[in-house]
């Protein structure tokens, strides 16, 4: 029975992953005019891919054929350390975060380098772009977990948002507002691991304006259908993190599970509203934005401080 | 104690792979090196090896001992004074873009001196390293590996000589050292659940591939169909993004000749990076020193005459400075 409720995330954010791209899709159409592709589409494509032969570059090794799969491999494990709600993923432990934002680094990893194994100009360059924005991305993440484990006094994802909401009685509107702007930068997190606009540009036609499409360009069939599903998992993935916040302790499962779903039904609109209503920002603009999602991560911080009574 | 063991394993494979490198190509500039993994493929894979691990990355041994400073970090930021928790935080930033840091800096090691294709001639084609070269490598890799899976046998290890330097360590820290010893357990678990979950789907994926059309082609050039390995990204390109907004500490040098007439002689471009932090500390005041030196230029006039005065001069000072006790006395009295 604990098992099920373990496993329970890791199922949902998998059944979710089928459907956020598609309704991201769905919601730009829409917006555009336009009648608009299933929402399964993009399942429907994966399997398309998934059955496909491929073509490999003759420049490339065996780091170009690894990748691919090493990729969907961290982002699963990855998948498995979510919580939900009262239960822990399956892996859970004390100081799970670390672990949870090293092993999508190391998917990162092998993604560029088995762009740089290409020895393509074009995918050098996104590779370069990426790891430096992954690099400055990942102190917003840490911030914001660091400051949620100083209020609950817990290091594990599953603790600190059990306790999240010990902390209401304290100060309501504290905790909303803790809340609100935790789900921003976990918003603002979602949109540019997953290359979306504003920082990136997924629909793009010309490979210089790229970032993470112009790393992908070399890989086919199989392998393509693997980074794709990848891609898919990780919107899943920052989705329940956001649904997570909102789960308090004395909810039913089917209460959460409203929740969780209709969370992530949101973030996937709002994606939409955002790649409508947005073009992409210049690329060397874009250290400044991402280094903006840090400086509220340490706002929260310093607004946890004032909380818990540091300042005296 | 663990991340000093971890780095004389990790630094020492890099090292070791960086010898080979040059052994085999006898160049040190990664700029001009490239595709090497297909020449040696297994220093390359040893080489990836310890780039993983002291990016930190799970699961090698670099990300143990980075979890536990971690974990010591983030316990540490429940203490009492705002000050230390702000410092512990910054702490944690640094410690987050320092990782972010290596990831540019090993994927770009790797992927400039192993993969893509030369971006040079070698002198002559660059051969596997010989098996006594590797013999060490695969064994510090193996002990990585071991170190990032099974992190909770080293630890029992590690407490008697972290005990002998450190005695004042009271009963509950070990209390807690054996907690994280569990805690680390997990690490290691989860190591193992990302090799397992890539193995299925490689081996998947392999069979599925098998019936499938597999073709091998030119990289695809955008439409491009004359590509030249010199058009690869270097180096240099590859940090170009990062370099830009670090550029305050940076001097980069540039030669550049423009494009003018419609028949443009040769153009060129070059460009280096230089340290300012260098630039400002050392070099600037080697030279104000340098420049104060000069002022005594006069002294090598190169005449002999000049010379051997300067050798009697030297003599009288150190007879006066003997004497100069007695002297002073002498002179004392004398005024008296």
């Amino acid at each position: 029975m604990i098992l099920i409720e373990k496993m329970l995330n890791t199922i949902l954010i998998i059944i979710v992953s089928f459907f956020f791209t598609g309704i991201i899709d769905r919601t730009k159409n829409k917006l555009a005019g336009r009648k608009g592709s299933p929402i399964l589409q993009p399942v429907k494509e994966l399997y398309r891919l998934l059955r496909k032969g491929s073509v490999f570059s003759e420049t490339t090794s065996f780091i170009f054929r690894i990748a691919p799969s090493l990729y969907l491999a961290t982002t699963l494990t990855a998948v498995l350390m979510i919580p939900f709600g009262n239960s822990g993923g399956l892996i859970s432990f004390n100081g799970d975060f670390i672990l949870f934002a090293y092993i999508l680094g190391l998917g990162k990893f092998f993604n560029i380098i088995s762009a740089l194994d290409t020895g393509s100009s074009f995918e050098g360059m996104g590779a370069s772009r990426e790891a430096l924005f992954s690099m400055i991305t990942e102190p917003a993440f840490f911030i914001l977990m660091g400051s949620m484990s100083l209020l609950s006094g817990q290091t594990s994802f599953q603790h600190i948002y059990n306790l999240l909401y010990h902390f209401y009685n304290l100060s309501p509107v504290f905790v909303t507002t803790l809340i609100t702007l935790g789900s921003l930068i976990l918003f603002m997190l979602l949109l540019i691991e997953n290359s979306r606009m504003p920082v990136d540009d997924p629909k793009t036609h010309l490979e210089l304006t790229m970032i993470h499409e112009v790393m992908i360009l070399d890989n086919s069939g199989f392998d393509l259908g693997l980074i794709l599903y990848s891609g898919f998992l990780k919107f899943a993935i920052y989705g329940s993190i956001i649904a997570n916040l909102f789960m308090t302790t004395n909810n039913s499962i089917v209460q959460n599970l409203l929740i969780f779903f209709g969370v992530q039904f949101v973030c996937a609109i709002t994606v939409g509203l955002v790649e409508t209503f947005l073009a992409r920002f210049r690329i060397n603009q874009n250290p400044q934005i991402i280094f903006s999602v840090s400086s509220i991560a340490l706002l929260i911080f310093i607004g946890v401080m004032i909380l818990i009574g540091k300042f005296n | 104690m663990l991340h000093i063991l971890n780095h004389s394993l990790f630094k020492s494979l890099l090292f070791y792979g960086a010898g080979s490198v040059y052994q085999a190509t006898g160049t040190l500039n990664i700029d001009r090196l490239g595709g090497l993994i297909k020449t040696m493929p297994k220093t390359a894979a040893m080489f990836l090896v310890a780039s993983l691990a002291i990016c930190g990355l799970p699961p090698f041994n670099g990300f143990i001992s980075e979890f536990l400073i971690y974990s010591g970090l983030f316990a540490g930021l429940k203490s009492d004074s705002f000050a230390f928790s702000l410092l512990i935080l910054l702490v944690i930033i640094g410690l987050v873009m320092i990782g972010g840091l290596a990831l540019l800096c090993f994927t770009k090691a790797f992927g400039i001196v192993f993969l893509g294709s030369a971006r040079s001639e070698y002198p002559e084609e660059p051969k596997e390293a010989p098996v006594q070269m590797l013999l060490p490598q695969y064994l510090i890799a193996a002990l990585i590996l071991a170190i990032g899976l099974f992190p909770q046998y080293i630890l029992k290890l590690l407490l008697n000589p972290v005990l002998l330097f450190l005695p004042s360590l009271s009963k509950n820290v070990t209390d807690v050292y054996f907690g994280q010893i569990s805690v680390l357990s997990n690490v290691g678990t989860t190591g193992l659940v990302i090799v397992l979950l890539f193995s299925a789907i490689y081996y998947i994926r392999n069979r599925v591939q098998k019936k499938r059309a597999i073709e091998v082609n030119q990289t695809w050039g955008c439409g491009y169909t004359a590509p030249t390995p010199r058009m690869q990204y270097t180096a240099g390109s590859y940090t170009k993004t990062y370099s830009n907004i670090v550029k305050p500490l940076l001097k980069t040098n540039k030669t550049e000749t423009e494009i003018i007439s419609v028949f443009p002689p040769k153009a060129e471009y070059s460009s280096g990076v230089y340290d300012k932090l260098e630039y400002l500390i050392i070099d600037k005041n080697l030279k104000f020193l340098k420049k104060f030196l000069y002022k005594f230029d006069f002294l090598q006039n190169g005449r002999i005459q000049s010379y051997v005065m300067y050798g009697l001069l030297f003599i009288v000072l150190i007879i006066l400075f003997s004497y100069g006790e007695y002297l002073s006395k002498f002179l004392f009295d004398f005024f008296r």
